[in-house]
């Protein structure tokens, strides 16, 4: 029996001859690329200005439309939203890297299965939250069911290392034994 | 080479137009060669690579002068292929009766009758999500996680695509070698 894998070399396929002109072709593509990027950039500094002048008039206005109250609150609600996110963020990362950890080692199909069911509600479930704060940023509620989804996905991901690592011991003994 | 690379390199990123055109020069041919494998029609296959080296050089500040720049580039035209046979509704999705089955290193091991060419010719006749998955395996010699990254899908639908593959090359091969022994 024979191994090929990574035994094929350039020489094992039929020669291929570029085209004539395909050099001076490469080149006006590679010319005509950077002078939309370089088009792009000037465009890209003209939005960053035009969007810095929108903020400072946004700020300017509610400087003088709010009274200190509101302010206040707008404030605070600004600042939920952003640890929130950054939350949101943290655990979403974590959640993928369990994940991705557990399509690895993971054999049996319909395990597997189940628990991307129940990860599929949950982020059914976490879509539809989010909805509701991005509507309110006062409802604390909301923010709380939302951490509520993300630690309970990050715990059934957990369950599973732990269900894996279960499997894992069970079979090292027999296999030694044999 | 590679120190030579490297000092292209160092001079493309400051702007040299020759640096650029030097790495086209020495990489093209067999950037053509291996998108070539991909895509049949030769200009799609042309432009694919083209569009890989302009790829590369608007990232080249992100490749790293230790790894070797032919495969760095290499993989960066593959996926531009794979980009266009996307478009043209190729797709790597799993579908709902998939069984996870491990995969041994001896089911790659084909007849000592077989040669290199009655394995390429058998993947020519491969449905294309299976020849792919076989050849970035086989010819360019990436792994599952790689090819899981380069096709964008889960670790485990690209080792059931690789399975599929290989079951279908073996019964391409066994079927070619019925006929050999018959006439």
């Amino acid at each position: 029996m024979k191994n090929f894998r990574k035994s094929f070399t350039g020489d094992d396929f039929p020669e291929k001859k570029l085209p004539e002109g395909h050099r001076e072709e490469f080149l006006t593509k590679l010319e005509s690329t950077e002078s939309l990027l370089i088009k792009k950039k000037k465009n890209n500094w003209v939005k960053i200005a035009a969007a810095l002048l929108i903020v400072a008039s946004l700020g300017f206005l509610l400087e003088h439309s709010l009274n200190s109250e509101e302010r206040l609150e707008a404030e605070i609600n600004d600042a939920i939203a952003l640890q929130l996110r950054e939350v949101e963020i943290e655990y979403i990362t974590n959640i993928n890297t369990e994940w991705k950890n557990f399509l690895v080692l993971a054999t049996d199909e319909q395990l597997i299965q189940r628990y991307r069911d129940k990860l599929a509600q949950l982020d059914t479930d976490y879509k539809e939250i989010s909805k509701k704060f991005e509507n309110n940023k006062n409802n604390i509620g909301a923010v709380e069911d939302i951490i509520r989804n993300l630690q309970t996905r990050l715990t059934l991901l957990k369950d599973i290392q732990e269900h894996i690592k279960l499997l894992n011991q069970k079979s090292e003994p027999n296999e030694k034994f044999i | 080479m590679q120190q030579t690379n490297n000092q292209i390199i160092a001079a493309f990123k400051k702007g040299d137009r020759k640096a650029q055109m030097q790495l086209y020069d020495n990489y093209c041919n067999a950037m053509f060669a291996i998108a070539c494998r991909y895509l049949k029609n030769e200009e799609d296959a042309k432009d694919a690579m083209q569009e890989g080296f302009i790829k590369a050089f608007s990232k080249i500040h992100s490749y790293e002068p230790n790894s070797e720049f032919g495969a760095w580039l290499k993989r960066i035209v593959i996926n531009q292929c794979l980009d266009v046979l996307k478009k043209e509704k190729l797709e790597f999705q799993p579908l709902n009766d998939e069984v996870m089955t491990m995969e041994s290193k001896t089911d790659w091991h084909f007849e000592d009758t077989l040669n290199k060419n009655d394995i390429l010719n058998a993947m020519e006749s491969l449905p294309t999500k299976y020849k792919v998955t076989v050849q970035l395996y086989l010819i360019e010699g990436y792994d599952h996680l790689e090819i899981s990254e380069i096709l964008d899908i889960p670790i485990k639908t690209s080792r059931t695509h690789l399975r599929r593959g290989r079951l279908k090359l073996q019964e391409l091969l066994t079927a070619k070698k019925y006929v050999n022994e018959k006439f």
